[in-house]
């Protein structure tokens, strides 16, 4: 296939639209059906000699897009919700929205405004002067990288600024994909799809390139035809403004995602350029967060145990030991290190980590949804007491007895910049059986029972 | 060209690459501290605690996930912290002239709070050599640093708090956990270096392509065996403080030998007898044997020593401190700065930087040991004789005769202290006046001895003529005690029959009771019938009315006189008549209207 549609590049250099056209046909049966109807248009045209000025150049997105999905070996899963993604993808300009480049952001600092400003538009929730107050209300994966861009080292004009700020970008797609997998996870039965099965069984090398953009429209997509009533519906109307090429979220995305893929690709250097991208960086990114405002409707708990408290002629209460994940357990000066709330009749699940609506104290454990095994906290899976939260999230399946977790705090390993793998990214194997922390042995059968059906089909 | 080798010093952050041998201990290290906020970590001294934590551990943590400060105990700890935080922070802490927060209530979190707004990293506290706290600190600052770190511990700011400390010392916190509970619940041993790995650090270390332009070297693997037999030899276990003493000698030896040039490292520059056990020693000696040429022979050691504490562990000293103490003693305190730089130039002591002022400790716990063990006698007695000061001063009112004879063999020490003297002069005249009158009292006192013991004398003689007659009264007891003993068996005798006879008596009285409760029961069982018949009689009586006709009462009345007659005869009827007539009687006492009639046929019921 890839020599068909060489040989139809060359004659679209050679302006011989004819052959071109010839060849393609030979994989039009191949294509998926978005792409068909795309190519027919092209072909319509041709024929009808009603060819736009830059015909050659739509034809050479559109092959070189067709050239993409087929390197990628994703043609399985595109539909009309990603197709536009993968078209803007094949695009040779991924620029900001004039609308951005007008409102560059230069100060390393006060950007955290623009959020603090979104988060009352959005969630009508005001904020104090504090920064980090603004940071704990987008969750702990997005917190942690956004606390990174606040440090001294993240506010040199080096690629580590830059790496902060892409892993900020790829883990609040992360985190998305995260909430709407686990709904699917948890329908019955669980729809099989292509994406989804993707991710579940990627390895661990990866990871770090995987499309979660593609995962999240899939998901998105899932959900909306599976469950009426999904969880976080916010995240629809950003599915719908991310695939819209007439939104700025649209370009702002395809620049975030392209600036990062370069960056792991050693195309970005530390010249005088850097400081420039850097700026514009940021500013797609405050953009990119601003419409993740809704986030902070939500908010992360951490069950480490749940107890039942029951005896003849009393009610059946479950003790729930949990800490609220804000940077840490809690963000108020306690005396234990985890919260205790009874319910009566009601428990959620056990050694996970919740999302449950609404920010306020928490008083009840209603309307939530678990997002483990997806994201879990290592603490709660040790014998010895703990007092912080660790947090893992799952990467990739390895073999037949390993899932590959990664540390939340892990950074983006610019290749070729370091020799070695990061002494301080840390991985988490759960396997078949775990010596050192046996509880470990029931999030493994936990995940067998859970992904295994979606893997092996 | 400097010494590519550690010797002393700990390794850093930036020496991660050439940190061998110790992945596993870093690892284990880092699991311990993950999720909990306190950690503490203990091991041998010279087993490198201090290196798997700031090289490590360090490299186990980003740039951005990493701020670190080391604190260590100073003039007091708790000022420290604040101090130490203050240095990091851009907005300082409003502290007082004592170096305690202004603001009532603010603690440690508050302090951590306000760094990590500013620096948005978690923070960890470091605090190397803790020991001091536990050996040097005030009881009340002790209490204090427990205390706040037990609320520290429980705040909810990424903050963690690693306890570096030998683990000799360990037991002391035992002390303080009612004050912090979970002091010990997360910990961590440093253990000493096997084998393998050691073979391994030496070869690497050797080998590092880092090194290069530092040295050539030989026969890198039997030169490795060598210098781990050498210290296997001598101390049967590892210390990673001699692996990189040694080697820094090797190459020390190897540039005298190639003064130009790279110095080659070779097997050949170890002797065979060579003796690792005191090379430690053996540098020390060296370096103040040098240090004689431009200083007062004894005052290099006079000023190390003072930079030891008892148990010979180094301590953190500025330089007027210093000079104070040599004053103290007498000593000379010219040429001081460039004593101390020299001591530094020659990695004996290094100098740290503790906010504006400059604090100097020699550079290693093991050396300071060492420099323990080169004591003089001369400072050894000095340091007696101020321990005993020390003692003494606490002492109030005159000096025993004891604490004079143990204060007058270090005299020698105290000429610069005046105050003594006289407390040592003012005891003597005490003493002596004591002693006057004591001897004064005592001949008071054998005087009346005498005179007691001429009284005495006559009364022993008195004493014997009593004893005659005392004599004479006790035969005469003797045999009256005689006379009572057979008195008192005869007594016995008649006491015995007497039982008897009165056991007789009782058998007898035993009996008629026996008998008189039987008529009482008898007498009950009668007198039971009778009221039974009573009550039978009044139960008729009421039944019978007034009304009853003449003619009833006429024919009761005949047969009333028949039954009159008949009872005339009723002890002659047998048993069952008698019964019959009762029954007929009490069925006419039913019938009978007068009281008479009635009275009559009871009488007659009862006569039956």
């Amino acid at each position: 296939m890839d020599k068909i549609i060489n040989k139809a590049l060359e004659n679209l250099e050679g302006a011989d639209y004819a052959k071109f056209f010839e060849e393609i046909d030979k994989v039009i049966d191949k294509m998926p059906s978005h792409m068909k109807t795309l190519y027919n248009e092209h072909r319509g045209r041709f024929m009808a000699n009603k060819e736009d000025w830059n015909f050659a150049q739509q034809l050479e997105l559109f092959v070189k897009t067709l050239k993409k999905m087929i390197h990628d070996n994703q043609h399985d899963v595109i539909n009309e919700s990603n197709f536009s993604i993968l078209i803007g993808r094949a695009s040779q300009e991924k620029e900001l929205p004039e609308d951005l480049k007008e409102e560059i952001i230069t100060d390393k600092e006060t950007w955290t405004e623009s959020l603090k400003q979104a988060l009352l538009n959005v969630g009508g929730i005001a904020v104090s002067n504090r920064n980090l107050e603004v940071f704990e209300h987008y969750g702990w994966l997005i917190e942690t990288f956004l606390l990174k861009m606040m440090t001294e080292s993240g506010k040199e004009n080096k690629l580590t600024r830059l790496a902060y700020m892409a892993e900020a970008y790829q883990s609040s797609l992360r985190y998305l994909c995260y909430i709407q997998v686990s709904q699917i996870l948890h329908l019955e039965p669980i729809p099989q799809n292509e994406s989804i099965t993707k991710f579940l069984s990627m390895s661990d090398s990866e990871y770090l390139n995987f499309d979660y953009v593609n995962l999240l429209i899939t998901s998105t997509q899932v959900l909306e035809e599976k469950n009426g009533n999904p969880f976080m519906d916010e995240i629809m109307d950003l599915v719908e403004s991310l695939t819209d090429p007439e939104e700025d979220l649209f370009s702002t995305n395809l620049f975030l995602e392209s600036h990062r893929e370069a960056l792991l690709k050693e195309q970005i250097m530390e010249d005088e350029n850097l400081e420039h991208l850097l700026d514009e960086y940021l500013t797609a990114l405050v953009y990119w967060l601003q419409g993740l405002a809704f986030l902070a409707k939500y908010k992360l708990i951490s069950i480490k145990d749940i107890h039942l408290n029951y005896r003849a002629g009393s009610d059946k209460k479950f003790e729930h030991l949990y800490g609220e994940l804000h940077g840490v357990y809690t963000s108020a000066a306690l005396t234990e290190d985890y919260l205790t709330l009874s319910q009566i009749d009601k428990f959620t699940f056990n050694h996970s980590i919740l999302l449950q609506k609404g920010e306020s104290k928490t008083e009840q454990f209603d309307n939530y949804i678990s997002l483990s095994p997806l994201l879990i906290d290592q603490s709660v899976f040790t014998e010895a007491n703990k007092q912080t939260p660790e947090i893992y999230y799952f990467v990739a399946k390895k073999g037949k007895s390993k899932y590959q977790f990664a540390h939340s705090t892990n950074e983006l390993q610019i290749v070729g910049k370091e020799n070695k793998a990061k002494a301080s990214n840390k991985m988490l194997a759960v396997k078949n059986i775990n010596h050192k922390q046996p509880k470990l042995n029931e999030l493994f059968h936990q995940m067998d029972n859970l992904f295994q059906p979606l893997i092996s089909n | 060209m400097q010494s590519p080798f550690k010797f002393l010093d700990a390794y850093k952050q930036e020496d991660f690459e050439i940190f061998f041998g110790r992945e596993k201990e870093t690892e284990a290290l880092y699991d311990a501290l993950s999720g909990v906020k306190h950690l503490l970590v203990y091991g041998q001294s010279g087993v490198g605690k201090t290196s798997l934590i700031e090289c490590g551990l360090r490299n186990q943590f980003s740039e951005a996930d990493w701020f670190a400060l080391s604190i260590r105990k100073g003039e007091n700890i708790n000022q420290s912290v604040f101090a130490r935080i203050n240095e990091a922070l851009k907005k300082k802490i409003d502290l007082n002239e004592q170096g305690f927060p202004k603001e009532t209530g603010y603690d440690f979190g508050d302090a951590i709070q306000s760094l990590f707004d500013e620096k948005y990293q978690p923070i960890y506290l470091l605090f190397d050599q803790f020991e001091e706290l536990l050996i040097l600190g005030e009881r009340e600052e002790q209490q204090a640093f427990f205390e706040r770190l037990d609320k520290l511990i429980r705040y909810k700011v990424p903050c963690r708090v690693i306890l570096v400390m030998r683990e000799e010392f360990i037991g002391y916190l035992s002390e303080f956990e009612e004050t912090c509970p979970t002091i010990f619940e997360h910990r961590f041993r440093v253990e000493k270096m096997g084998r393998v790995n050691a073979l391994e650090v030496i070869q690497e270390t050797l080998e590092n392509d880092l090194l290069e332009e530092y040295f050539e070297v030989q026969k890198s693997e039997k030169l490795a065996q060598i210098i781990l037999d050498k210290i296997l030899d001598n101390r049967k276990e590892i210390e990673l403080t001699y692996v990189q003493v040694f080697l820094d000698e090797l190459w020390q030896r190897a540039k005298q030998e190639k003064p130009t040039g790279k110095p080659i490292i070779q097997p050949i520059l170890i002797q065979t007898e060579e003796n690792l056990d005191n090379l430690l020693d053996s540098f020390l000696k060296k370096q103040l044997e040098e240090l004689k040429e431009n200083y007062p022979s004894e005052l290099p050691i006079e000023v190390l020593v003072q930079m030891i504490s008892k148990q010979n562990t180094k301590l953190q000293v500025t330089l007027n401190s210093l000079r104070a103490s040599l004053q103290a003693n007498n000593l000379p305190t010219e040429n001081m700065t460039s004593l101390m730089q020299d001591l530094e130039n020659r990695r004996i002591i290094r100098s740290i930087k503790v906010g504006e002022q400059s604090q100097y400790e020699i550079s290693h716990d093991t050396l300071a040991l060492v420099v323990g063990e080169n004591r003089t006698e001369e400072m050894k007695r000095r340091e007696k004789a101020n321990e005993i000061f020390g003692v003494f001063q606490e002492k109030t009112g005159y000096f025993s005769q004891e604490d004079l004879d143990l204060l007058r063999v270090y005299m020698e020490f105290w000429k610069q202290k005046p105050d003594l003297e006289q407390r040592i002069h003012a005891s003597e005249t005490h003493l002596k006046t004591e002693k006057e009158k004591v001897l004064a009292k005592a001949q008071a006192q054998a005087e009346k001895e005498a005179k007691l013991r001429e009284k005495a004398e006559k009364s022993a003689q008195k004493s014997k003529k009593s004893a005659r007659i005392s004599i004479g009264v006790a035969v005469l007891a003797l045999l009256v005690a005689i006379l009572a003993i057979l008195y008192y068996f005869q007594a016995e005798e008649q006491e015995r029959l007497a039982n008897q006879r009165k056991n007789q008596a009782d058998s007898l009285r035993i009996e008629a009771e026996d008998e008189k409760n039987k008529a009482i029961e008898a007498k009950k069982e009668v007198q039971q019938k009778s009221d039974s018949l009573q009550k039978t009689l009044q139960e008729l009586s009421e039944a019978i009315t007034a009304k009853e006709n003449a003619e009833k009462q006429k024919q009761i009345q005949e047969e009333f006189n028949r039954l009159q007659e008949e009872l005339n005869v009723i002890e002659r009827i047998p048993k069952e008549e008698i019964q019959d007539k009762i029954n007929r009687l009490k069925r006419l006492l039913n019938t009978v209207e007068f009281e008479e009639n009635k009275q009559i046929i009871q009488s007659k019921i009862n006569q039956i």
